[in-house]
């Protein structure tokens, strides 16, 4: 297909994203839910993308893999996964990489599993249709993915029904129907949103296991700092369709470099700081993204803004500090500089 | 599980029963007196005295009324006083039930057979060009009347192209069941157009709504095929409404029958509770409208049995 | 620092739980969502109740506003045994306790404007002047950040989720409440509004001299919050006491297992990491004896025999579990670079 390349530092790079934007045609006008985003993700490592409701992190993480419904929707730009075109390609050969080469996990098993199918039957659909296996192996390794996910007597699992499993073993389910076809890259979208403590530990050490052992490369969405700053190797931070800043996830948290991103940080409860800490929060909303303001988006409720913020747009660019540390803001904070 | 079944039974006999009762009223006070009617030109005091202390007509209402309960629950029926007078009316319904129900069942059959193929097919393009054309049809079809239905596709079916047996070609199935189906088949299309749009409409609704949820976009993250979306993931959890749906169409269902019955000559059963209660015969009317009542019941309590097992996440009472 | 808003007024309970129980479902499948809960809240004080979903922390929350009918126990308030009130004799008092909830948006009426939604409860409490009504409602909805003369004559569709929680608690803060009882209240509200929100009852609070239950599954959130954590589990309470006290060392390894689960902001922070096993039992046949024995990494036969009750091991700080950790154990202290 196209974008193959023979260069080592491309190959590397599992995920490819350039300049991509998807938007929405809705009543009320076009809604850029995705502005112009550029990312990389080498093989093998993760990438959380984080941010509040709205910010575009589902859109994003579906365009990328070409997942989103064609109908009222335009794309424009290029996302790669192994070299294949997403954007713009026929339906058929997005058939290929779906459930073979990219796979996904989403946030509520209840709602993202089929109510009216048995789950070892959801699992081996998926290996009958890619793998092209037969019908008495696909159960079989249903059953066995479903062991290997965790879950207690396996074949009796196998035909339970959504609704008859807790949601910690749901969401292994979804899990298991993830893998099952030894995917490559997986989007996992909120994963353990809704899940309590103990199980969101499970669930995410279940998906850091399986990652190590595969080699899989991952995009973890969430709103969960504290989930991106254990679990991935690099953060991007989305705020109304872009991503503001993007660093590796250590660096990321030693020095913010974007408003927003602290204010994000400052507002996050914790539960290693003394109670009635005064968690400073960010005032008012994200913007309406049918009429994003000129400028910088978040401008209107950042507190280091001036009046170049609300009339020229910050572009994303790397810092004296760390050239992998990319941010979108004409006054970083901690000495952060733009490269020339 | 044998709760659930022993507390559906239990109802469902409390509902026989007051439905009994209440028709076994109603129906004395239609117009017309049933041995007027039986006795026509050899009416006399004497005559009119007789017949109904042989009836039992002369007693009071609960007295009737528990003598004809012990009656049918024994098995025993009676016999017919007008309609076929001294016809055992069990024989009368083992005779006419069948057409009916068959036409019934055909016409539910043809209903589904158009209707969710229909929707699984519009639903791609909610609201586009297919969808918007089918709504049409649908619509235009559900306005016809049976009364005109029937007419039109015997003209075309039976006189133009001659592809289906015309009226009075009636023989039963024990006969020759392939004229018997197909004999039915005309009454059933005319009767199933009635039940088309509403079976449309739901199945197409739910499946639109359905394919907003999460599980679709699993499924094609699956890599699944749009066609087997449709058909393996959104259909079953969209019928709910269409099953409840066709279970409440059923019992709708005799009225449309009948003009067909009377037009086609199928001596089928609407045809016999028109007759009974053109001529006030008491025995046959309760035993029709029991007869009715047990199946309206009855596909009432498959539905909401089968419910459950269409849809795991609806609980059984 | 710790403890800082311990006032005089905290040393008389305003609420008194004792041994609640509530059952649901008919009698023989019973199951016991709340089993024996005991704990007092002091006037002016916030304990906070954490615990995994369906643990009953929302059920104990309604049983004591008398939601839901506690099967036995008692739930004294200033000094009044709510359970034996009538339904009508409950509703003169329910004015004093409000509780607010997970989704704003649908607990406010959809079809009334907002200045009516918030004016409700004094319309229900007989007040009819109608300009002083007006005059309070517009003074409560500014207390909590909303312009009444742009907000009053909309509907609550019109607000996101965090301005419709600001007027919750403007309509709850006109009947002038003396104990709130917020279930999750700030649960699926994004962290800059979660923060917002938090920030704004913490003054309210400070301002209305308000006493509150704060029910939430979230371990920070409720730390933050609270003077005092209740830790419950599958129906009864694990260990109560002082929220810094009780989240640097936790005596019972249900806390311990929670605390350690949860996940810090900030890459260079490890929490000891022991993952628990499994899942919650059903309460409708929940463990004999201890009812966290079936995950406990410490149980032993006694944990299947004897219920353990709550004592106090520590000044104010009470657990249930035969063997306690120990004190010097510390699971979250001050982060290294906090
Ligand atoms: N109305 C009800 N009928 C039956 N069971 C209920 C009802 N409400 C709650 N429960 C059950 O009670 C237990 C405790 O629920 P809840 O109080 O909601 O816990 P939490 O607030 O911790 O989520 C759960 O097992 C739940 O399923
Ligand atoms: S560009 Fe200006 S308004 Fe935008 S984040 Fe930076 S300082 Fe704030
Ligand atoms: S009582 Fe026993 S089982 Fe229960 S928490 Fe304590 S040690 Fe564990
Ligand atoms: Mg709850």
């Amino acid at each position: 297909m196209t974008n193959v390349t023979d260069s080592p530092t491309q190959a590397d790079n599992i995920v490819v994203v350039e300049n991509l934007s998807t938007t929405f045609s809705t009543p009320r006008g076009s809604l850029t839910a995705v502005n112009n985003v550029s990312l990389t993700i080498k093989r093998g490592m993760s990438l959380g993308i984080v941010g509040e409701s709205g910010s575009g992190k589902t859109v994003l993480s579906r365009s990328i893999i070409g997942l989103l419904p064609p109908s009222n929707m335009n794309q424009t730009g290029s996302a790669t996964i192994n070299g294949n075109q997403i954007i713009g390609v026929a339906h058929k050969e997005l058939l290929k990489l779906w459930g073979s080469e990219v796979a996904m996990i989403f946030q509520d098993p209840m709602t993202a599993l089929t109510p009216t199918r048995r789950v070892g039957d959801q699992i081996a659909e998926s290996l009958r249709i890619n793998l092209k296996m037969s019908k008495k192996d696909a159960k079989a390794k249903a059953i066995d993915l479903l062991r290997q996910v965790g879950i207690p007597s396996p074949e009796r699992r196998a035909r339970a029904y959504p609704n008859q499993l807790s949601g910690g073993m749901r969401q292994r389910v979804m899990i298991a129907i993830a893998i099952a076809c030894g995917p490559e890259f997986l989007v996992a979208d909120e994963p353990t949103t809704g899940l309590d403590v103990t199980v969101q530990a499970q669930v995410l050490d279940l998906i850091t296991e399986l990652r190590r052992e595969a080699n899989l490369t991952m995009i973890l969405v969430t709103h969960d700092l504290g989930v991106v700053a254990t679990r991935t190797d690099n953060v991007a931070v989305m705020y109304a369709g872009r991503i503001v800043e993007q660093a590796p996830t250590r660096e990321l948290f030693a020095r913010v470099a974007m408003p927003y991103t602290k204010g994000l940080l400052d507002s996050t409860p914790r539960i290693d700081a003394p109670s009635h800490t005064r968690l400073s929060s960010i005032e008012g909303r994200p913007p309406d993204l049918v009429n994003p303001p000129s400028g910088c988006a978040f401008a209107p409720r950042c507190s280091f803004a001036q009046d170049r913020c609300r009339t020229e747009a910050p572009s994303l660019v790397a810092s004296t500090l760390n050239p992998n540390h990319l941010f979108a803001c004409h006054y970083p904070l901690n000495g952060h500089a733009a490269q020339q | 599980m044998a709760r659930y079944i022993l507390r559906r039974l239990i109802a469902f006999c409390l509902i026989m029963l007051t439905i009994s009762l209440l028709s076994f009223w109603l129906m004395r006070l239609l117009p017309g007196d049933p041995i007027v009617k039986h006795l026509g030109t050899s009416y006399t005091a004497e005559n009119a005295k007789a017949f109904a202390a042989q009836v039992g007509l002369d007693k009071g209402f609960f007295a009737q009324y528990f003598t004809w309960l012990g009656d049918t629950l024994t098995g025993n029926l009676g016999y017919s006083w007008n309609v076929s007078p001294n016809t055992p009316i069990s024989e009368i319904l083992s005779k006419t039930l069948p057409p009916t129900i068959e036409i019934a069942l055909l016409s539910q059959v043809i209903a589904l057979a158009i209707s969710v193929p229909a929707s699984v097919a519009v639903v791609r393009r909610p609201n586009g060009k297919l969808d918007r054309g089918v709504n049409v049809v649908m619509l235009s079809a559900y306005s016809i009347p049976t009364l005109i239905a029937v007419p039109v596709l015997t003209l075309f079916l039976c006189v133009r192209y001659n592809v289906l047996p015309g009226p009075s070609s009636w023989v039963s199935f024990n006969e020759d069941p392939i004229l018997n189906l197909r004999v039915c088949l005309l009454p059933a299309m005319a009767i199933s157009i009635a039940s088309l749009a509403g079976h449309f409409r739901f199945l197409r609704n739910d499946m639109i709504i359905n394919l907003q949820e999460d599980f679709v976009v699993m499924a094609r993250s699956k890599g699944l095929t749009n066609r087997r979306i449709l058909w393996r993931h959104v259909l079953r959890p969209s019928s709910v409404t269409l099953l409840t749906s066709v279970g409440l169409t059923i019992g709708g269902l005799i009225v449309g029958i009948f003009v067909a019955e009377v037009y086609l000559s199928i001596p089928g059963f609407s045809t016999q509770v028109i007759a009974a209660v053109d001529t006030s015969d008491y025995g046959l009317l309760q035993a029709c409208i029991m007869t009715i009542a047990f199946i309206v019941i009855s596909i009432q309590l498959i539905v909401n049995f089968l419910l459950p097992i269409i849809d795991p996440r609806i609980a059984r009472d | 620092m710790p403890l800082s808003n311990k006032g005089l007024e905290m040393n008389t309970p305003l609420l008194s739980v004792k041994n609640l129980v509530v059952t649901y479902g008919s009698k023989k499948n019973a199951v016991q969502a709340v089993a024996g809960v005991s704990f007092d809240v002091m006037e002016g004080e916030t304990l906070g109740l954490v615990g995994e979903s369906g643990c009953g922390k929302s059920t104990t929350g309604r049983a004591i506003l008398q939601l839901e009918r506690a099967s036995s126990g008692s739930v004294l308030f200033d000094g009044e045994e709510l359970t034996s009130l009538s339904p009508g004799e409950m509703r003169t008092r329910r004015r004093k306790l409000q509780m607010l909830f997970q989704d704003p948006i649908s607990s406010l009426n959809p079809r009334r404007k907002i200045k009516n939604i918030v004016a409700e409860p004094l319309i229900i409490w007989g007040e009819s002047d109608e300009a002083k009504r007006d005059a309070l409602v517009g003074e409560m909805l500014l207390e909590v950040g909303i312009d009444p003369a742009l907000a009053g004559d909309r509907y609550p569709r019109e607000f996101s989720g965090g301005q419709c929680q600001r007027i919750s608690i403007a309509r709850s803060l006109v009947a002038n409440p003396r104990l709130l009882v917020c279930d999750e209240m700030v649960s699926a509200l994004d962290v800059s509004v979660q923060a917002q929100i938090i920030n704004l009852l913490t003054e309210l609070k400070k301002k209305y001299n308000l006493t509150l239950l704060f029910i939430a599954h979230d371990l920070a959130v409720v730390k933050n919050v609270s003077d005092r954590v209740a830790v419950m589990y599958l129906g009864r309470l694990c260990e109560l006491g002082p929220s810094d006290d009780l989240y640097a060392h936790p005596l019972h390894p249900y806390t311990e297992a929670l605390l350690s689960a949860a996940v810090v902001p900030d890459p260079e922070v490890q929490l000891s990491h022991t993952t628990l096993e499994g899942e919650p039992p059903s309460p409708i046949n929940p463990p004999s004896g201890c009812r966290f024995r079936t995950r406990c990494p410490n149980a032993e036969t006694r944990c299947a025999e004897e219920v353990p009750e709550l004592r106090e091991v520590r000044p104010g700080h009470q657990v249930a579990c035969h063997f306690p950790l120990s004190t010097t154990h510390v699971a979250i202290g001050e982060s290294p670079n906090a």
